[in-house]
């Protein structure tokens, strides 16, 4: 949880990291309720009880209970992420520790006993089953609740994304081309073609658009890729000589950049050349001065020496 | 269309691959009777378990990509092999029971088969951005693009001067560069078609196996069990849940740590709750916890944590201080991994992509 922070929280860590978790949805309102249920009146009278009559209570407070206990003492101590935090780096990460709790199945199987234990026949049961449907639809929020987006194809990546792929390597006369993308395609456009190189990382990339970078930084002379993504992710206008040594700097020869970018022109009027456009985006070309051409390491005397 | 045809064949090749790993392991002596579930869900573990096994070694000597997928390739064909003849016999055995069953449940596993493949359609044919791809999926990329195994950076493309420690041995991803070195089929297909319809696979297959259990084997409810299930999966969404891991982050090791071992885990718990002395219990057990690093280096913190909290508390509810020793035994291989990384944070070792 990048927004959390264990060391600033305290003890009140836990319950922020709950909320975050949770979104305003009580799925584990409903865990708790099911707990209660099936540990104490699930199996008490008769109707609830398993169809050879025998109480089921007791074999599920052994299944579900001990480790609901053990959760609450540790997960969910306040204390525990204090004290945790304090020998590992846990701030990132400590929400994956409430992956533990088995609130599905729990919840599920709670609304089968429900379901089949309560319901004489078969009607009533059917109904009770799209009951707790709505209840498990209305406790959260729905994956799609913007709607479906139909991947455009079976990479599962913006088609206009392979077409920009493909002008790069049209226009290029190296095997590995170096490209300055916007937010999106940067993080997509290795996952489809490998050969394209990037001048940054994701990492640099969010330090980025989360306002890491100021003006002493990207002004700095090392760590060009910061000058790109100013310009590119940041729409900060750079002077052409700024901009141009950071495309040296990183042998960064292409620019792409969507059609409604506001630098388009700015970034055009610094000698950068259009050399193939898409419905919506735009491939631009830096004549480097000097190129280091990028090419694989050669492993073979190593393996031959018998590393 | 036919790229699709042979990811779905591939998603299919996978689930008959791990079961075939997990009939290595199954008892095959006695009367006991063979669990195709369960035995998909151990081959699981114990394939990725050997992958790595072989991976690691050779990605440590930075050779490539090519020979690991001649060595894999290879091995797995040898170990189905092998793996058939030895539970032939029991298998044969198995048959009639197993035919009955189905005949028995047709109409359970049949609605079991359909929530399945509906929600498989459902995530496949959906269009997700997700950071973490750029590294899981571009690894897989830049493995193919550069033959070899963890050295270039998949966020840029730049070489790497040492491995780095976080994904040394969670090597998920190099198993699908192999397989799409094998099948040339491009790493984005493999990844969020044939690895993200295998992931639903068994994220469901789990839950029927818990449910089969807490339902003491009554299939209209465990079905139920598993739509409930499902239902709740597509509404528990926050970006951090472990539905959202399922339904967005699919083909990612985090997703299967999330919505399968996890889950087995809590499965096996069950298991030892009625019979904490079992070896067979014990050992899945053991094979969940050795094959789960390779997924995901979050399991090296996660799985000791499930352990502890979970199978644990046995050692007082059944009077028994074996539980304890047998815990700790599973724990070891994720606590090594966790100490070894933070020996490599702590600036105490790395692992070089060239001699020095």
């Amino acid at each position: 949880m990048q927004s959390l922070n264990i060391n600033d929280a305290g003890f009140s860590y836990i319950f922020n990291c709950m909320a975050l978790y949770s979104e305003g949805g009580v799925y584990f309102v409903i865990y708790v309720i099911s707990l209660l249920f099936v540990c104490t009146i699930a199996g008490r009278y008769p109707a609830l009880q398993n169809k050879d009559g025998t109480d089921t209570r007791k074999r599920d407070r052994l299944i579900f209970l001990p480790q609901a206990v053990m959760m609450l003492l540790t997960v969910f101590n306040p204390v525990f992420p204090v004290l945790l935090n304090s020998i590992f780096d846990v701030n990132k990460e400590y929400y994956r520790f409430l992956w533990m709790l088995p609130v599905i199945t729990l919840i599920a199987y709670a609304g089968v006993k429900i379901v089949f234990e309560t319901s004489k026949n078969t009607a009533r049961g059917l109904i009770a089953a799209v009951l707790l449907i709505c209840i498990f639809m209305s406790a959260g929020t729905c994956i799609y609740e913007n709607g479906y987006a139909k991947a455009e194809n079976i990479y599962k990546m913006p088609a206009e994304l392979l077409q920009v792929a493909q002008i790069i390597h049209r226009d290029s006369d190296v095997e590995y081309p170096r490209a300055m993308f916007e937010y999106d395609y940067n993080m997509q456009i290795r996952q489809y073609d490998a050969s394209i190189l990037l001048p940054c990382t994701r990492e640099q990339y969010l330090n980025a658009v989360s306002g890491g970078l100021d003006h002493e930084k990207i002004h700095a002379e090392e760590n060009y890729y910061n000058r790109l993504l100013a310009v590119v992710a940041l729409n900060i206008r750079l002077d052409k000589e700024d901009f141009l040594k950071g495309l040296e700097e990183t042998d960064t020869e292409y620019v792409v950049l969507s059609s409604a970018n506001d630098m388009l022109s700015h970034i055009k009027s610094m000698g950068l050349k259009e050399v193939g456009r898409t419905a919506n985006h735009i491939v631009l070309h830096y004549g480097l001065e000097t190129r280091e051409e990028f090419s694989l390491a050669d492993y073979s005397e190593v393996w031959a020496m018998g590393y | 269309m036919i790229r699709a045809g042979i990811a779905v064949l591939l998603m299919i090749l996978n689930l008959i691959l791990y079961f075939f790993f997990g009939m290595l392991v199954m008892p095959k002596k006695g009367d006991r009777r063979i669990c195709v579930s369960e035995a998909v869900f151990a081959g699981f573990f114990l394939y990725y378990f050997l992958f790595a096994l072989v991976c690691i070694p050779i990605m440590y000597k930075w050779r490539p990509l090519s020979m690991l997928t001649g060595i894999w390739g290879t091995a797995v064909p040898v170990i189905c092999a092998v793996s058939f003849i030895v539970s032939f016999r029991s298998l044969k055995k198995n048959l009639p029971a197993f035919t009955e069953y189905l005949k028995k449940n047709l109409p359970y596993l049949a609605a079991f088969l359909v929530i399945t493949v509906v929600m498989v359609i459902i995530v496949v044919c959906n269009y997700q951005f997700t950071l973490d791809a750029a590294y899981y999926v571009a690894n897989v990329t830049t493995s193919l693009q550069t033959d070899t195994l963890n050295i270039y950076d998949p966020y840029t493309g730049a070489w790497q001067d040492h491995f780095e420690m976080r994904y040394f041995f969670a090597v998920f991803p190099l198993n699908d560069a192999v397989f799409c070195s094998i099948f040339k089929i491009h790493p984005l297909i493999w990844c969020k078609t044939t690895i993200a319809g295998d992931a639903i696979s068994l994220t469901n297959l789990v839950l029927f196996m818990t449910g089969k259990r807490l339902f003491k084997g009554d299939h209209a409810k465990t079905l139920l069990f598993v739509l409930f299930a499902d239902v709740m999966n597509f509404f528990f969404i926050t970006i951090y849940t472990t539905s959202t891991f399922l339904l967005t982050r699919t083909y990612e090791g985090k997703s299967l740590l999330a919505n399968v071992v996890l889950p087995g885990v809590f499965y096996i718990y069950m298991r030892l709750s009625e019979d904490q002395k079992s070896l067979y219990n014990w050992g899945l057990l053991f094979l969940v916890a050795i094959g789960s690093p390779v997924l995901s280096s979050s399991s090296n913190m996660l799985i000791p944590a499930m352990i502890a909290v979970t199978i644990m508390p046995l050692c007082i509810l059944k009077r028994d201080i074996t539980v304890i020793f047998k815990s700790l035994v599973c724990m070891l291989p994720e606590v090594i991994l966790m100490l070894t990384y933070v020996a490599y944070v702590k600036g105490k070792f790395v692992f070089y992509t060239y001699p020095r």
